[in-house]
């Protein structure tokens, strides 16, 4: 009983805010009206800010993931001493606020020799950095239940070299903590707003800085764009849960393990 | 010159010796055990003759070819470990193929190949299931087939069944010998189970602290143990603290005990007389003599029975130590607690060691 009670008040925490924004966008007066959503089709600017975080998201995605798979292997193998120093590392994006990372950025990349400010290479290297945190526990995580030594041993005396062994045996075993790296990454970008503001700005306009502005001059379309965006991003969510699924990992075998 | 060759090893990890000077000799087509209790080195000798561990001092020869430094996946060793190595995301037949598909068998080959091997253990209905799908005992059949399927120059086994239960244990162990002598295959087996060693190598190597304590088939490291620690280690055994007299006998707590023959062992010397459990026979009653004259005799009081299946065991304190006596299980009669009791053992079942001067 308490359970359902518990249950109830907690989609209800969760779901009611939605539901107030969802009948703003469909409220006009006493009358209902679908038209907030409607304009959204002819947008050309929604299309091309949505696509640029789209863009940028998936670009992280898969760079963080490869990046931190590795290095996590790679320390996990054959440098546990450096354990300390890369747990440390991957929680400093949680430390350093989103401005001084953003300030700190600008000020190395916008002078020789690599002058990158207000690409969407240097948002995404930042992404990468932002997203540290999530993917390293996640990987390290899976890391951890697997038994990576043994399998790799295994590997290896069989006769695979370390990147065979890392691609056939170790990456398809970490399956299931590589998706929720992937996800939460994921999520992360379609929704970061700091870092987009400085770096990028509207060099490359991403959904989040395209709804801000929205927002100010129509409340009620910024706030249709607002649930789309949830739409979006959950959709998406979802595309990537599907995938791994189908990827050749037994994602529950080293939970039954 | 024998197939596979280690020369003075020693290994350690930190300041903590893991193996010391450790020389063995293993011809082709054997079985030789490592045995021992955990922290021996028997696991840290074959992780450097698989290669994962680089000796600090010592070599490896494998058919006369040092492969000390070689890196393992150039080595064409099979090894099997202690267990959960299957390949998660792979089926029984696809983890038994990895091996090929490394080295860049033709597909056909490999299919061919597979099929034998899941004959071999029997396993070809489990072909197409995953390791999570797989009883204990079967992934560790796959294991095995896994590591064959390369035809390794030798195989390595790492206390391949101590994650399975006693009866899977026994199956298993019996089976890994089948296929280790139908295939002539050279094998180093660690455990620190003896039933296991002694039931299935051709030679065991009993380790203690990281060296070889001694190296012999199962008959003789069982029968005659070169160290107390190997006596005490393979087996239940009584040691029987004493002296030897002017007479030649063996002196314990004011009895005189005759020493096996041809024991060597001077008047005035202290040394330790080692009797296995099943080598003293039990009789009621402090009167009575042994089975023949030439036996040697001890009374006592039972103190505890415990009943072990074939056997049961009988705890007897004799002159206030404590000596273990197996009876068989078919033998009916029972000796209550407290009952006195006779031990009676040949002579020659007997080993004497430890001898030192007295000072």
């Amino acid at each position: 009983m308490i359970e359902r009670v518990v249950l109830v008040l907690f989609f209800t925490y969760l779901v009611l805010p939605l539901w107030g924004v969802v009948q703003f966008t469909l409220l006009d007066g006493p009358r209902v009206t679908a038209a907030h959503y409607v304009q959204v089709v002819g947008d050309r600017d929604f299309q091309a800010y949505i696509g640029h975080s789209l863009v940028l998201a998936v670009a992280t995605v898969i760079l963080s993931v490869a990046l931190m798979t590795f290095t996590a292997f790679w320390v996990h193998m054959r440098a546990r001493w450096l354990k300390p120093a890369l747990e440390f590392v991957a929680l400093l994006p949680f430390v350093v606020p989103a401005v001084t990372l953003a300030l700190g950025l600008i000020q190395i990349y916008s002078r020789p020799p690599l002058v990158i400010t207000g690409t969407p290479q240097l948002i995404t290297l930042a992404y990468v950095v932002l997203a540290l945190p999530f993917t390293y526990r996640s990987v390290e995580n899976a890391l951890t239940t697997i038994d990576t030594r043994t399998l790799s041993e295994a590997a290896q005396s069989l006769g695979a070299g370390w990147w065979r062994r890392f691609l056939t045996v170790i990456v398809p075993n970490l399956w299931p903590g590589v998706t929720s790296a992937a996800l939460l990454t994921f999520s992360l970008v379609m929704g970061e707003f700091t870092l987009a503001l400085f770096l990028v700005g509207s060099a490359y306009e991403t959904y989040p800085l395209y709804l801000n502005q929205v927002w100010r001059t129509d409340p009620k379309y910024g706030a249709a764009l607002a649930i789309l965006s949830f739409l979006i991003t959950w959709g998406s969510s979802v595309l990537i849960l599907v995938l791994s699924r189908r990827a050749p990992g037994q994602v529950q075998a080293a939970v039954l393990k | 010159m024998a197939f596979l060759e280690l020369e003075g090893l020693s290994k350690a990890f930190g300041r903590a010796a893991a193996v010391s000077d450790v020389s063995l000799s293993v011809n082709q087509g054997e079985l030789v055990s490592l045995l021992g209790p955990s922290g021996c080195g028997k696991t840290t000798t074959l992780r450097i003759v698989a290669g994962f561990e680089l000796p600090d001092r010592g070599r490896v020869l494998l058919d006369g070819r040092d492969i000390t430094f070689l890196p393992p996946e150039r080595r064409g060793i099979g090894m099997v470990f202690q267990g959960y190595s299957l390949f998660p995301n792979m089926t029984a037949a696809q983890n038994i193929a990895y091996g090929l598909r490394v080295a860049y068998r033709p597909a056909a080959r490999i299919r061919q190949r597979v099929q034998e091997l899941l004959d071999l253990i029997g396993l070809r209905e489990a072909a197409d299931r995953y390791p999570h799908q797989l009883s204990g005992g079967m992934q560790q059949r796959v294991a095995l087939a896994r590591a064959l399927a390369i035809e390794p120059r030798i195989l390595l086994l790492d206390e391949p069944l101590s994650a399975l239960d006693a009866k899977v244990r026994i199956a298993l162990r019996a089976e890994i010998r089948r296929v280790q002598t139908q295939l002539g295959i050279t094998a180093l087996y660690v455990t620190h189970d003896q039933e296991e060693a002694l039931s299935l190598s051709d030679r065991v190597v009993v380790m203690s602290h990281g060296r070889i304590e001694q190296v012999g088939p199962p008959e003789e490291v069982y029968g005659e143990p070169k160290t107390e620690f190997t006596a005490s280690f393979i087996g239940s055994m009584n040691q029987l603290h004493g002296t030897v007299g002017g007479d030649g006998a063996f002196r314990y707590h004011g009895r005189t005990l005759r020493l096996p023959a041809g024991a060597k062992a001077a008047a005035g010397e202290a040394g330790t007389l080692i009797v296995r459990p099943e080598s003293i026979t039990l009789q009621p009653g402090t009167g009575a003599s042994g089975p023949d004259g030439g036996a040697n005799v001890l009374t006592g009081q039972v103190v505890t029975r415990t009943f072990l299946g074939p056997v049961v065991r009988f705890v007897v304190e004799v002159e206030g130590e404590y000596l273990s006596v197996d009876v068989p299980g078919t033998q009916r009669r029972s000796y209550p607690r407290g009952q006195p009791v006779t031990l009676s053992f040949d002579p020659d079942a007997a080993i004497l060691m430890g001898i030192s001067r007295r000072a």
